[in-house]
């Protein structure tokens, strides 16, 4: 796949760029949307033309009241969804020959880990993407404690996912996602429902692991202090696109999108840094 | 709520013991011949069910198992055992005497039977975890079909159950079902079955678009339709020692004592 073609024919649609953020051109990216569109089956039109690029090691925001589309989004970006439009995923087209290759490339954390975690038990859940993949059994425990060990959850193997507390099930979720040594991850609002020594938690892992993320969220404190870079998504369509702290300071942009910076949070941004 | 259910759910006791260590298979395989040899055992041989009681027992120790924990989960059987009893105890009162002592024998032979088959199947599931049991039966030759389906149902058997409890207080929070209320008495039954018709309507649906969902996550990390499994250890020496076991007490109980 050359990336010459994507960039010709990607247009510059999106409505609002603060800025472009020319220091990413260089690279080659590693998600090419272009024209996305598509429709549940119920005749729900969830996205409507959504045209994005994201670079290699980048931290993007997705951000936008509920029914914007961004689940429906993070959905394709691993073929779960297939919508009209190009996409293409880690230099690989999303068409049916490339999605084995492509699901192990883009790890995909659900919102609610108790539908990610369906084993008996920690260790099978974690193993189990391991083994989809045909690995032999001594690199399956081998990555599978890794992973474990890299969440925090060492010696969690043998528990139920039902004994586990929200926070836990989540770290667990990514643990099975990180096994498979992804190169992108994908978390759709990662830190709802934690409380904030388990949200601190997770920050602090989505800041140390050297891939590249899109992190669908509501919460624009996360958003700030983990992504560079935010993407407004309202109706289905990109709204805008731009550094994070830019977007964050433009209030009105804020209230367009039924968006809300916590107090202190506004004030930060407001200040001239 | 859910630690409620979890008790009565998961009888696995996480202690350690000597049965505990035992592979599934080889419990699994114990568990058939003894549960078979139990039922098959001829009236005329009812001596013989006392020495199976005194082998479970036996058993039971061996794993240092709770003795009336074992006894208060095998009371399950006695609501079964109390209609057969009374259709017994009916059919005597109207039949011929002869007949009646007969069947009294038979009903206390059937209910012996019973309940010692459920106290060995309680052996297996106090000292194996569930999905030790699916994956062992799954090696023994149940379809992988079935036992996906048993550890996925066991798994989330408890998301479901805490989904109903929380539409249950939903639905107490307003009032539903309060000893207090006269309200739906005077609303009515109908109105009642129909309000309880929506709520198992409204769990269909979740789980249904839970069920949607988590095939979504399978798929997300390359599910083909079969769920593998880390290739297990073999069978060891203890394993086949303690089949072996089961196997010659069955023996001599059945054709020699
Ligand atoms: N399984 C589905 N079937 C039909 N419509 C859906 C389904 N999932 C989402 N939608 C609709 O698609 C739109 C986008 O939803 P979603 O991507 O979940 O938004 P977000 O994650 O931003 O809250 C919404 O209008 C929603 O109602
Ligand atoms: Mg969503």
């Amino acid at each position: 796949m050359s990336d010459l073609s994507i960039g010709e024919s990607l247009k510059t649609s999106t409505p609002l760029i603060h800025r472009d953020l020319a220091k990413s051109a260089a690279q080659s990216p590693v998600i090419v949307v272009d024209g996305l569109r598509f429709s549940y089956p119920s005749g729900q039109e969830a996205l409507r033309g959504i045209d994005l690029r994201v670079y290699s090691g980048e931290r993007v925001a997705v951000v936008g009241p509920n029914g914007a589309g961004k689940s429906t989004l993070l959905l394709h970006l691993n073929g779960l969804l297939r919508g009209k439009g190009q996409l293409v995923v880690s230099d690989l087209p999303v068409t049916e020959k490339n999605l084995r290759v492509i699901r192990q490339r883009v790890g995909l954390v659900f919102q609610d880990p108790d539908d990610q975690l369906f084993s008996p038990t920690v260790f099978d859940d974690v193993a189990f993407g391991l083994l989809n993949l045909g690995l032999p059994g001594e690199e399956v425990r081998r990555r599978t404690q890794e992973a474990l060990r890299q969440v925090g959850l060492a010696g969690y193997e043998g528990r139920s996912p039902h004994h586990l507390s929200l926070g836990e099930k989540k770290r667990a979720a990514m643990a099975a996602v990180l096994a498979q040594g992804p190169r992108i991850l994908v978390l759709d609002e990662p830190s709802s429902n934690l409380d904030p020594k388990a949200r601190r938690r997770l920050i602090n892992l989505l800041a140390g692991l050297e891939v590249t993320e899109v992190i669908a969220t509501h919460d624009l404190e996360m958003a700030r202090e983990l992504c560079p870079r935010m993407v407004i998504v309202n109706q289905g369509r990109i709204v805008a696109d731009g550094e994070t702290s830019l977007l964050l300071a433009d209030q009105r942009l804020l209230e367009e999108n039924d968006l809300e910076l916590p107090c202190l949070g506004r004030l930060v941004s407001q200040l001239p840094l | 709520m859910s630690n409620h259910w979890v008790s009565v759910l998961v009888p696995y006791q996480g202690r350690a013991g000597c049965l505990h260590e035992i592979d599934a298979r080889a419990k699994l395989l114990s568990l058939l011949t003894l549960v078979l040899a139990i039922i098959t055992t001829p009236e005329n041989r009812g001596g013989d069910l006392i020495l199976y009681g005194l082998f479970l027992l036996g058993l039971a120790a061996y794993g240092r198992l709770s003795l009336p924990l074992i006894l208060l989960r095998s009371a399950a059987l006695l609501p079964l055992l109390f209609g057969v009893g009374l259709a017994t105890a009916l059919s005597q009162a109207w039949g011929n005497a002869d007949l009646g002592t007969a069947r009294g024998l038979w009903f206390f032979l059937l209910a012996a039977r019973s309940w010692l088959a459920l106290l060995s199947v309680i052996l297996l599931v106090m000292t194996t975890p569930f999905e030790e049991v699916i994956r062992g039966a799954q090696r023994l030759g149940l379809p992988d079909v079935l036992a996906s389906l048993s550890l996925l149902s066991y798994r989330y058997l408890f998301v479901i159950l805490e989904e109903v409890s929380r539409l249950n207080r939903a639905a107490r929070a307003r009032n539903f079902g309060a000893a207090s209320d006269g309200g739906w008495r005077l609303k009515g039954v109908a109105w009642r079955a129909t309000v309880t018709g929506h709520m198992i309507g409204s769990l269909f649906l979740r789980s249904f678009q839970r069920g949607e969902r988590v095939y979504t996550a399978m798929l997300a990390r390359g599910y083909t339709g079969q769920l593998r499994s880390l290739a297990e250890r073999p069978l060891r020496m203890r394993d086949f020692l303690f089949l072996l076991s089961v196997l010659l007490a069955v023996f001599v109980i059945r054709f020699l004592a």
